[in-house]
């Protein structure tokens, strides 16, 4: 670009209203017009004017125009059924779907918040390529031909030459309900990553151990319950599913006198909303839990008849193993003293059946969580409220395939066939499995072949966390990043579907730092609907329909326990040309070909769904109008678990003497699945575990450290709960500190920073301390200071290295009925990337990708509009933080330690004065 | 001073269209380069007529596709909506608040009112209702029609959706274009939308 070209015009009055006619008349006799409308053949009539015109003065939602259409949320995971009012083509209002048994017709702020999803002004609408360095900001727009066939081109030779697991599919939020896992299916690569190990794999492994895979998430019955006992969860306010909970646990409490305790470490919606609440140290839930065990049984208030029958571990034996968690110890770990502890476990176990424990990534993103929340699931087993009303209660699963645990006789619902095959496991033998490394290939050579059937390379399913994906694959996402910088896999074409990872993984520098490399990425193919950290490093990318333009199926648990799905259709066609994900796919399938075309036979993606749903017991026209389906004269999901094994089922079975599983037999004769358990003269199909009993006592964390290494006396290997102190917890010094982090009410995560209206509510981040925290330290609110935060001490990633990971800057705001330890900062904010609102005036603290800040975008202009920005004299929009978390892989289970940071806290001198300085300006 | 009407401004509005919506392709290279256009743009941008002598090669065009995804479509600099810039000048909070809402709603209200369909295949395809090449290209058509400064729902339109807060983003567009034709093009829009449009006599 010459320097003419960067020449400023000249300033306004230059031109001329004489100009501007000439440029008419130029114009009108040079240039055809745009061609961007056209006249209705037939004009309107006066009526018709006349609304028009009635409309414009009026301005207002005009219910006998709009069109109510029945949708499913995505504003988070939750998915509540909501209805849209259509005018004009626009989404105009969102309101909560009186039919969905869920969320019993309530929504968030966050389903109107899908408006500005799809409608916010900087919204990806175009295909697009980088025409300058990678992160660079330049950018052109091109045809979906042309980058489907750029895409198809580089992945074509992928699969021709046979190393297609070369293609990396890495997504974030994927409710298409399998429709990527055709895709890489049928494209043949095992790798289709996720970030579920930065959400809550930690949390689920304790319930797939205890109740099976189909268990991975629990389903209290909030309804009924009269105590409920929370050890960190903020369901109120951020938790999948939190919806469904709140109003229930609301109700129970107003209707009922139920009564809900939270454990936290700082007070969240839902500790506001409790009876009692009491501020503990961080990752001390389990030991809380544990002394109200002991005191449940020492007190003699367990029920003794469903322990005996149901759980793996013997009575005697367990009340040995926690008699030393006592609730004097129990006090000394957590802060909450002895007698209330005592005085709570009785109140529990005297509400029983009718009371439960909730827990979710509070307790859980601990290096003690996966044997702590072992511990705190035990309460309900030990009281006897498993699948009773008012208690811990598992429901029937969303899918409804043949074949899976839950009621009998529910319609099957799956996707269309023809389906792919499933790539083939890497075992001993194979061309993948001689790429691995000498010592990862010794470790998956002495796997047990069950492992070996499932393992297929060190991103999808890494050797050293077997648990990550014993039951299914929840990958460990944090060590992506690190994985591919050290060779582990190769990659040729990486595809990031609605992933924030340059944004939000812990040590995020670090993904930055590979997403740029062109070594190791070569090809980065983003599909999103927003301009975030992510795309910006992508060499194409591609505009997906919001979750308002676009089809998905959709199935979930309910707490109202009566099984149900529902349906996400558009309301209306995708704006400028962004397309429904599954229809990016199905046309790089065809476009890749070589047999790929075959599994995506469909033109309309209505028809696709259609046939999913054609087993429903409802006409596809009634399920549009309204949404969901249920069938109101099923019985609730109590109980699942006594449900006797049909007799023609027993016809063709084998049941194992030793331990009572009655196994199906096949046409040879061989024992296949498990359907069921004998228990004295009963066969009652149990729990879809292994013993078909609750695992309490799990063999399979002393087998998965075996064979990673992990020492047997590490308390990770347990095969029974225990609880343990956070290593690098231990002998804090006064200026240490437990860095936490969370989510709020209106945004997504990271995601929502775009939404206008979600961003006028929490647009940035503080520091948060207890009052207590703030006189030690010296500082007020408003006060800036920083915090390095420490790698950690326990058998994971890095631990015990000297350099901290990083240092984060922000100001402080003092939050009453904090635990004293604790500094919470939510990790949503701080972008520099995801459009105007969401920057605002970028933090201090926020950074480009890694050796790139050169090429960064220019810093754009603000609106006047965002009037938080610094720019404005607001408080700006945040600090971004998830760079100076450290990857904090749990052992055996890969959940990240998000809630175990331990940082100093210094202050920032100067701030007070620079602070009083800009309040006077604000008050000027 | 009043505003010129309608029929005046269209060729502005249609031209301006044009360039919103898609980037420059041969065509409209030609015609902006072309004279009497390419001195009168030059006014509103001098040294428009020197960069406009060059050829329309691959290299120019792909310099000015990378510009118009700068300014229009990756985030932050000229996002091309009503809902962005229209509403900046409307002073009561609430009005604006409403205004914003209800731009969208607007433009379907006046398409139905006028007899004027929004082509989903467009270049942009399914451009946003508040799209500034929409409110444009509907302005145009609209204008060019018999009896059309007669039109009472036109004149809505107009006073609604071509008023002053088009100015604003003639101005981000002169401050933040790299390439002359859209800086020019940054001085037609600010010109529209000055309540005296367009400029002194």
């Amino acid at each position: 670009m010459s320097s003419d070209e960067r020449d400023r015009p000249e300033a306004k009055g230059a031109f001329t209203r004489r100009d501007f006619l000439a440029l008419g008349a130029a114009l009108g006799a040079t240039v055809a017009t745009s061609g961007l409308v056209g006249c209705n053949a037939i004009r309107p009539d006066a009526a018709t004017r006349d609304r028009a015109l009635e409309g414009m003065e009026k301005l207002a939602l005009d219910y006998r125009r709009a069109r109510a259409v029945p949708t499913v949320c995505f504003g988070c995971t939750t998915h509540c059924g909501i209805v849209g009012w259509v005018q004009d083509g626009r989404v105009r209002l969102i309101e909560g779907n009186p039919l969905d048994p869920n969320t019993q017709g309530t929504i968030c702020s966050k389903a109107n918040g899908m408006i500005q999803a799809t409608e916010q002004p900087e919204r990806l609408l175009h295909p697009m390529r980088r025409v300058g360095p990678r992160g660079s900001g330049r950018w052109k727009r091109i045809s979906w031909d042309e980058a489907l066939d750029e895409i198809a081109d580089r992945m074509r030779p992928l699969r021709e030459n046979g190393t297609p697991e070369r293609f990396v599919f890495h997504y974030g939020r994927d409710k298409t309900k399998g429709f990527s896992k055709r895709f890489t299916d049928a494209f043949g690569t095992p790798h289709r990553l996720n970030r579920r190990s930065i959400c809550s794999s930690n949390r689920r492994v304790p319930l797939m151990s205890f109740y099976g895979r189909e268990f991975e998430w629990e389903t209290q019955d909030l309804e009924h319950t009269r105590f409920a006992i929370n050890f960190g969860s903020n369901f109120m306010e951020a938790h999948q599913g939190g919806l469904f909970m709140r109003k229930r646990m609301m109700d129970a409490r107003v209707d009922n006198g139920a009564k809900l305790v939270t454990f936290e470490v700082r007070p969240t919606a839902t500790a506001s909303c409790s009876d009692e609440y009491y501020p503990i140290q961080p990752a001390s839930d389990s030991a809380i839990a544990f002394a109200m065990a002991n005191v449940i049984v020492s007190e003699g208030l367990e029920d003794r008849a469903f322990w005996d029958r149901w759980s793996t571990w013997d009575f005697d034996e367990m009340k040995a193993a926690i008699a030393e968690y006592t609730p004097e110890f129990a006090e000394r770990e957590s802060g909450v003293p002895a007698e209330t502890i005592r005085r709570l476990a009785i109140e529990f176990a005297e509400a029983a059946p009718a009371c439960c424990t909730i827990s979710n990534r509070g307790s859980a993103k601990h290096y003690n969580g996966v044997q702590g929340d072992r511990g705190i699931r035990m309460l309900d087993v030990l009281v006897g409220s498993v699948g009773k009303p008012g208690g811990f209660c598992l429901s029937s699963l969303r899918g409804w395939k043949k074949g899976r645990y839950g009621q009998d006789g529910l319609p099957s619902l799956d996707a269309p066939s023809p389906r792919p095959p499933k790539p083939k496991p890497w075992k001993p033998g194979t061309r993948e499995f001689a790429s691995l490394s000498p010592e990862v290939q010794e470790r998956v050579r002495n796997f047990p072949p069950a492992w070996q059937n499932k393992y297929f390379g060190e991103l999808a399913t890494p050797s050293e966390f077997p648990l990550s994906w014993h039951w299914y694959s929840m990958r460990v996402g944090q060590l992506v990043a690190p994985y591919i910088k050290e060779g582990r896999q190769k990659v040729d074409v990486y595809m990031s579907y609605t992933l924030g990872a340059a944004f939000g993984m812990p040590e995020a520098n670090l993904t930055r730092e590979v997403m740029a490399d062109e070594s190791l990425i070569p090809f980065h193919v983003a599909i999103d609907v927003a301009f975030g950290e992510q795309a910006a490093l992508a060499d194409i990318i591609l505009p997906e329909a919001t979750a308002l333009e676009r089809w998905d199926a959709h199935g979930t648990n309910n707490y109202g326990l009566r099984p149900y799905v529902g349906l996400r259709q558009p309301l209306t066609e995708p704006l400028g040309e962004a397309r429904p994900a599954q229809i990016i796919w199905r046309d790089l399938a065809r476009r890749i070909g070589g047999g790929m075309e075959a599994f995506f036979d469909f033109e309309e993606l209505e028809d696709y769904y259609r046939a999913w749903h054609a087993n429903l017991p409802v006409d596809w026209e009634t399920f549009k109008r309204e949404g969901i389906w249920q069938d109101p004269d099923r019985p609730l999901d109590y109980e699942l678990y006594e449900r006797p094994v049909p007799e023609t089922e027993l016809a063709k079975s084998e049941t194992d003497a030793e331990t009572g599983v009655i196994y199906a037999l096949d046409d040879t004769g061989q024992r296949g699945k498990a359907i069921g358990i004998r228990i004295g003269d009963e066969a009652v199909r149990g729990f879809p575990t292994p013993t078909r009993r609750i695992a309490i006592k799990d063999p399979i964390f002393p087998l998965a450290a075996k064979h990673t290494g992990l020492p047997l006396d590490d308390p990770n290997a347990s095969d029974v709960p225990l609880y343990f102190r956070v290593p690098e917890h231990e002998n804090l010094d006064d200026d240490q500190f437990v860095l936490t982090t969370f989510k709020w009410n209106v945004h997504t995560q990271g995601r929502s920073a775009d939404w206008k209206y979600a961003a006028e509510i929490v647009h940035t981040n503080h520091a948060m301390m207890s009052p207590d925290t703030a006189v030690r330290l010296g500082v007020a609110t408003g006060d800036e200071i920083e915090n390095p935060v420490a790698r950690p001490l326990g058998r994971v990633y890095r631990a015990g290295e000297d350099e901290p990971v990083g240092t984060v800057r922000n100001r402080v705001r003092i939050v009453p009925g904090m635990h004293p330890r604790v500094i919470a900062q939510a990790h949503h904010a701080g972008h520099w990337e995801h459009g105007t609102v969401a920057k605002g005036a970028t933090g201090g603290d926020s950074v480009g990708a890694a050796g790139m800040a050169e090429g960064l975008p220019d810093r754009k202009a603000l609106s006047d509009e965002v009037w938080w920005s610094r720019a404005n004299g607001g408080p700006g929009s945040g600090v971004a933080i998830n760079h100076v978390y450290p990857i904090n892989a749990q052992p055996l289970v890969g959940g990240q330690n998000w809630y175990d940071n331990v940082c100093r806290v210094r202050r920032v001198e100067a701030t007070r004065d620079a602070r009083a300085s800009s309040a006077s300006r604000v008050g000027a | 001073m009043t505003r010129l009407p309608l029929a005046e401004r269209a060729p502005v509005y249609d031209f301006a269209a044009r360039l919103l919506a898609s980037e420059v392709d041969a065509a409209t290279w030609s015609a902006f380069t072309t004279e009497p256009l390419r001195s009168i743009l030059d006014k509103a941008r001098p040294g428009f007529a020197r960069w406009a002598e060059g050829e329309f090669d691959a290299a120019r065009r792909a310099a000015l596709d990378e510009e118009f995804a700068r300014l229009f479509l990756v985030p932050g600099l000229v996002p091309p909506l009503a809902a962005r810039w229209l509403v900046e000048t409307i002073g009561d909070e609430a009005a604006r608040e409403a205004t914003r809402a209800e731009v969208a709603n607007i433009v379907a209200l006046a398409c139905e009112g006028l007899g004027i369909d929004a082509k989903p295949d467009g270049p942009g395809g399914r451009l946003p209702p508040d799209h500034a090449a929409l409110i444009f290209a509907i302005a145009a058509e609209a204008a060019r029609r018999p009896h059309a400064e007669q039109d009472v729902l036109l004149a809505r339109f107009d006073e609604t959706l071509l008023g002053p807060g088009w100015a604003a983003m003639g101005d981000a567009l002169v401050e933040h274009a790299r390439q002359p034709i859209y800086a020019a093009l940054g001085v037609l829009i600010r010109e529209l939308g000055e309540p005296e449009a367009a400029g002194p006599r």
